[in-house]
């Protein structure tokens, strides 16, 4: 793997910095969003949110949950194109794939320590003493948990590449200069230095292909979560084809979100956009989109669920909804012009993205409505907030390892760059990227 | 259509695609297909409708033996009956009324009370969703809470058909599930307090094999006051509180109709994904090979990049 390593850069070395205006609007929702979880902590769930016996999921678990999983899954989508299909000239998207994917992953569990009633304890599914084989819940969580690892392990190589060596903390971080130098280096021994005979791959080939592993298993038992509320959740998307249907899904939706961000990318570091490799990623979208369509119409069709279609209720919208995107992103992916102009596949991807996020939420909270309540839970405006403040805090850091972190591929600029001011270099925090 | 049979032809005929894409050959691998026979000493309560007035007596006896917070409303109030209400902090059983004979004038506009609380299924579904184990079904029966092991996911009560377990969410940090425990602070020297209080005797605990032979008799008995079905002996895949009703189950807001344990469904697909493992470890081998074909072609063609 490490003979195809792609030609990159960080933006720091571009002269771009961190904190710009736009930067500031982001850390102020941040802001937002920790006062809502400092109402949670200190006031209970009950005072910001709108959950009750009723509804005991929220936004938060369809949203900050299961659809931060869903879009992560750019991560190994791209890892299993680039490395172990073998097409090497996906390598750069690829990283910028694990470090969304890794935001993702890094804030969904963030959520939930927010989400979970006793968070303190957060930590009993690790342990043996408290495995419960049957919770399908406790496999999501026990494979989210194994797989953030794997895309922090996919994620040293960025950073190894750049500072070891070179480590350099700001004031009053510097005194862990040594210590990260030593991690550096023994992460790059293990992973990358170490060559396993015969078939001649570093040890991160393994963890990149366990990467994949673990998130089929999740991504597909994010769908048997809400089997068990059976006829609790609404037929258009009760059906024990749900794992498969997430799982495809989550491969359909991976390539128009590493597209989206490439895209932003270069939008906003003032590179040309990388049309040739995008539009080839492009080309297998629409296969991909229109197998998850045929399933999902085979199922409902299948299940004789479409008469639900014709009853009034705000579920049938919801569902016109999701699969009116879905088609909309799949048409347009079917046209070779869409796939080769910029702006129109900006917007085709982001359609995918919005129809995929929209039935994460739709099988998580929409389609769960328990017989006889007659309320339906609206989301408040501290949850819509909270969720607002981690999708903020997804780009504030996203930006953050852009500048410092090799990710971007060199080369392709159109703007004149910015001047460098004259700042001292934050490459601490460069580290911090590190853990 | 028939939402049920609806449900159940899904599950058979997904669960089965699922499950043989996965894996060739068998799809059953849960712990499920319990004998009837295991839970027939296990605690349980029948209760008669036909006998419930709608007293709310059980309800305050609940809340007393299990130290609840007070109700807003006293349960002396028969007013709160205007409306369907579900279990709650102030009290882990509730009764709502139903008007099932509608304008039949005959049954007078009689109405119809129904007591609800934790069925304490034999099979039961919070049982299977709960991520750490904090619930589980005792040999005696009861379906018990532990929570020192809880995390408070609420994974339970979107598994629970009957919509029973309750959660703290004014609690910032210590909250906890509750639920009905069939009092097993009292049982077997005393009855449950629900039980023990009501003027009517509408319940009677005991053994559920004993029970159901009990109700199965006063149904002979009075065929045309009974259904003729006790709702619980099968639904849900069976279950320690037992209902003898005098109206079909659905009239009285029990929609939960199948008699396939929630749970099964979900078990089935995941123990089929993992199966001893293969399915994953045949997907982590399957990758590889092509990770290793990928990099011997790089290696042959002598792609750019290449070092050795
Ligand atoms: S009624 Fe609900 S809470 Fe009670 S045992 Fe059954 S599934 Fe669990
Ligand atoms: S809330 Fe507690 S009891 Fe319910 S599923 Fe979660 S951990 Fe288990
Ligand atoms: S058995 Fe005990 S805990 Fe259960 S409803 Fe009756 S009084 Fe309440």
């Amino acid at each position: 793997m490490s003979n195809h390593e792609p030609q990159v850069e960080r933006m720091y070395d571009k002269g771009y910095r961190f904190f710009t205006p736009g930067t500031w609007v982001l850390i102020g929702l941040i802001m937002i969003c920790a006062g809502v979880a400092f109402g949670r902590f200190f006031f209970g769930l009950s005072a910001v949110t709108n959950l009750d016996n009723d509804y005991p999921w929220g936004i938060w678990k369809g949203i900050n949950i299961a659809t931060f999983i869903v879009l992560g899954a750019a991560g190994f989508t791209m890892a299993f194109i680039a490395h172990i299909y073998g097409h090497h000239k996906y390598s750069t998207l690829s990283r910028q794939g694990v470090v969304f994917g890794l935001l993702c992953y890094t804030f969904a569990p963030i959520s939930l320590l927010i989400d979970l009633g006793r968070y303190w304890l957060f930590w009993h599914p690790i342990f043996p003493r408290w495995w419960q084989g049957n919770s399908v819940l406790f496999e999501v969580a026990i494979c989210v948990m194994l797989y953030l690892t794997v895309l922090l392990i996919e994620f040293m190589p960025f950073v190894i590449e750049k500072y070891k060596g070179k480590v350099a903390w700001f004031w009053p971080l510097s005194m862990f200069n040594r210590l990260t130098e030593w991690f550096l280096w023994i992460a790059d021994f293990i992973l990358l230095k170490i060559n396993i005979p015969i078939i001649r791959m570093p040890l991160l080939a393994f963890f990149v292909i366990l990467g994949v592993v673990l998130s089929c298993l999740h991504q597909s038992s994010l769908g048997t979560l809400m089997v068990i509320a059976g006829e609790k959740l609404h037929p258009l998307w009760q059906s024990p084809m749900l794992p498969l249907l997430f799982l495809m899904s989550a491969f359909a939706v991976g390539f128009p979100v590493l597209i989206f961000v490439s895209l932003i990318n270069s939008y906003s570091f003032g590179k040309k956009p990388e049309m040739k490799i995008l539009s080839q990623l492009a080309n297998y979208t629409p296969w991909l989109l229109g197998i998850y369509f045929i399933l999902k119409m085979y199922d409902l069709n299948y299940r004789g669920a479409n008469v639900y279609l014709y009853e009034p209720s705000i579920q049938k919208w919801a569902w016109l909804l999701e699969v009116g995107l879905l088609v909309l992103a799949l048409l347009m992916f079917m046209l070779p012009k869409v796939r080769k102009t910029p702006n129109w596949l900006f917007m085709a991807s982001t359609f995918a993205m919005v129809s995929m996020a929209a039935n994460r939420q739709n099988v998580l909270v929409t389609a769960y409505r328990p017989p006889g309540v007659e309320h339906v839970y609206v989301p408040s405006t501290a949850e819509f907030f909270f969720t607002v403040g981690l999708i903020a805090s997804i780009i504030v850091f996203y930006r953050f390892i852009v500048i410092y972190v090799p990710i971007m591929k060199k080369g392709g600029d159109i703007k004149p760059q910015p001047e460098a001011e004259p700042q001292p270099e934050m490459a601490a925090s460069t580290a911090g990227g590190a853990e | 259509m028939d939402r049920r049979k609806f449900l159940k032809n899904a599950a058979v005929t997904g669960g089965a695609v699922i499950a043989g894409s996965m894996i060739p050959g068998e799809a059953h691998a849960s712990g499920h297909g319990h004998d009837p026979a295991e839970f027939e000493n296990n605690y349980a309560v029948l209760y008669d409708a036909t006998k419930c007035i709608g007293c709310r007596i059980c309800e305050l006896a609940c809340n007393m033996t299990n130290d609840l917070d007070k109700p807003d409303i006293d349960f002396k109030d028969l007013r709160v009956l205007a409306k369907k209400r579900r279990t709650d902090e102030t009290t882990h059983t509730v009764i709502n009324r139903f008007y099932p004979y509608g304008d039949d004038a005959r049954m007078n506009h009689k109405p119809v009370f129904l007591k609800q609380q934790c069925m304490h299924c034999n099979e039961p579904a919070c049982v299977s969703a709960c991520i750490v184990g904090a619930l589980r079904k005792t040999p005696e029966g009861p379906v018990l809470y532990d929570e020192s092991a809880c995390i408070g996911c609420r994974y339970c009560m979107i598994a629970c058909p009957f919509q029973i377990p309750v959660f703290e969410f004014d609690e910032p940090l210590f909250p906890v599930i509750q639920k009905c425990t069939l009092c097993i602070h009292r049982i077997p020297d005393k009855l449950p307090a629900c039980v023990e209080a009501c003027p009517q005797e509408a319940m009677t605990f005991g053994r559920r094999g004993d029970l159901l032979k009990l109700g199965h008799g006063i149904i002979e008995q009075n065929t045309d006051i009974y259904e003729t079905e006790i709702y619980g002996e099968h639904t849900a895949g069976g279950t320690s509180w037992l209902y003898l009703l005098p109206v079909p189950p659905v009239k009285l807001g029990l929609l939960v109709q199948s008699d396939v344990p929630a749970g099964q469904l979900s078990e089935t697909i995941q123990h089929s994904v993992f199966k001893y493992f293969i399915p994953p470890v045949a997907l982590y081998i399957f990758l590889f090979l092509m990770m290793f074909r990928s990099s011997r072609m790089d290696n042959k063609s002598n792609h750019e990049g290449e070092e050795e």
